[in-house]
């Protein structure tokens, strides 16, 4: 659970706080989870974030798969994950056409990392033409698990390419159902803040 | 996006591919009123799996390449001819496979040399060499027929270029021919609008005839 103050807001536990992170040239990633006296401020926050990005914000519903590495694969296992975006018109979650590859680090360690109240990670991702997920599976990598990620988002330009996520983590009772997800951390919200790390945020 | 046929030169058995035979194609692609417009590279590599212990490899694929086209400097292509399976991708996906640390680089190829422009044709006249190396591994040729993107529609016209330059080539008497080896992109789930993926499979094709002609220069030589 974390708690932020907003110096615009004036409030507990409703903004995400930005941190400056010089990582490289990966897109990092600060997530934040709140808990469940934020749910009533859920909207709040929108209007806010609204209100600071200057755009509307998108509707987001992304089945994501996630495969690990079979066990000979590597000299250390490995996960990737398949992003596949329900809100495209196109109906690509009855053919889990994922489009989106992502690789998330690890957390960053050190003494500058631990006076942050966040968790930052780099995060690569590209774009993929449809059949990727057979790629995988091709090179030795498996289904571990499936989540569904239920929220919003904002994209926006501060100097760099900013986005915020504000969603619910599912998961699926039955493979690849996501119309019956349920929440794994019921009144828990994520909130990701992604930039690319070549530029402070 | 316009159709293109990649060929390579088959050499003559008992011959093998050099560097006079690269100046030849050149010099006949000009004389036949090609103007030259500048250099052009694609690569290629092949990835091999990193495998923790003594396993088979036999699980994961055997050809496992990935492919940059001139023409297309921030997608990148995989190419898994045995399971017919072509991806496109963003560069990125490079630092993704990076990280990942399943696969490593096993070889690397360039294919590069000159593009001419030819009335509604487009050539690029290439060798292949190793990254790092200027040891020739083969030639290769573009030819790009620029009004059309349909593969059906298009044949015609490509088929009748490739005679007329497959005989003023043959004046030269050089010791092999290039080959077209239409792939089957309808097994790689590919339409008959012709796009990069379509270039993708015809590399991965040409590398495997390299390599075949490469195998069985070395068996002779056995």
């Amino acid at each position: 659970m974390v708690r932020m103050f907003c110096c615009t807001c004036h409030l507990n536990s409703l903004c995400c706080y930005f941190h400056s992170v010089e990582t490289g040239r990966r897109l990092v990633v600060i997530v934040l989870t709140l808990d469940v006296h934020f749910l009533q401020h859920v909207e709040a926050l929108e209007i806010i974030l609204q209100g600071l990005c200057g755009v509307h914000r998108e509707r987001l519903r992304i089945h994501e798969l996630c495969l690990k590495s079979s066990p000979n694969l590597g000299g250390v296992a490995s996960e990737v994950r398949l992003l596949c975006d329900l809100e495209q018109p196109e109906p690509t979650w009855k053919n889990l056409t994922c489009r989106t590859v992502r690789h998330v680090g690890g957390a960053l360690r050190g003494a500058g990392a631990e006076q942050l109240s966040v968790l930052v990670r780099t995060m690569v991702q590209s774009k993929a033409s449809k059949n990727v997920l057979r790629l995988f599976y091709i090179l030795g990598y498996k289904l571990d698990h499936e989540l569904l990620r239920v929220g919003f988002a904002f994209h926006f330009q501060r100097g760099a390419p900013i986005t915020v996520i504000v969603s619910s983590v599912n998961k699926m009772l039955k493979l690849h159902a996501t119309d019956e997800a349920v929440p794994i951390t019921p009144g828990i919200q994520l909130v990701e803040v992604t930039a690319p790390a070549s530029g402070a945020i | 996006m316009t159709i293109k046929w990649v060929l390579h030169w088959q050499p003559n058995a008992g011959t093998t591919v050099n560097s006079q035979i690269l100046n030849e194609v050149s010099q006949c692609v000009e004389s036949i009123n090609g103007v030259k417009e500048g250099r052009w590279k694609a690569t290629l590599t092949f990835y091999k799996p990193i495998i923790r212990e003594q396993v088979s490899t036999a699980e994961f694929p055997r050809e496992f390449l990935g492919i940059t086209l001139p023409e297309q400097p921030n997608k990148y292509y995989f190419v898994i001819r045995g399971q017919k399976i072509v991806l496109e991708a963003e560069q990125n996906i490079q630092a993704i496979m990076e990280k990942l640390q399943s696969y490593k680089t096993r070889v690397a190829l360039n294919f590069e040399g000159f593009q001419y422009q030819l009335g509604d044709f487009q050539l690029r006249v290439g060798k292949v060499v190793p990254m790092q190396s200027e040891s020739l591994r083969g030639i290769v040729m573009e030819m790009e027929y620029l009004p059309l993107s349909s593969l059906d529609k298009s044949r015609k016209m490509l088929e009748e270029f490739f005679d007329i330059w497959q005989e003023a080539l043959s004046k030269r008497s050089l010791p092999g021919h290039f080959l077209h080896i239409e792939p089957n992109f309808t097994e790689f789930g590919l339409s008959d609008g012709y796009t990069s993926q379509h270039t993708a499979v015809q590399y991965a094709t040409i590398m495997a005839q390299l390599i075949a002609t490469a195998q069985a220069v070395q068996a002779v030589r056995n």
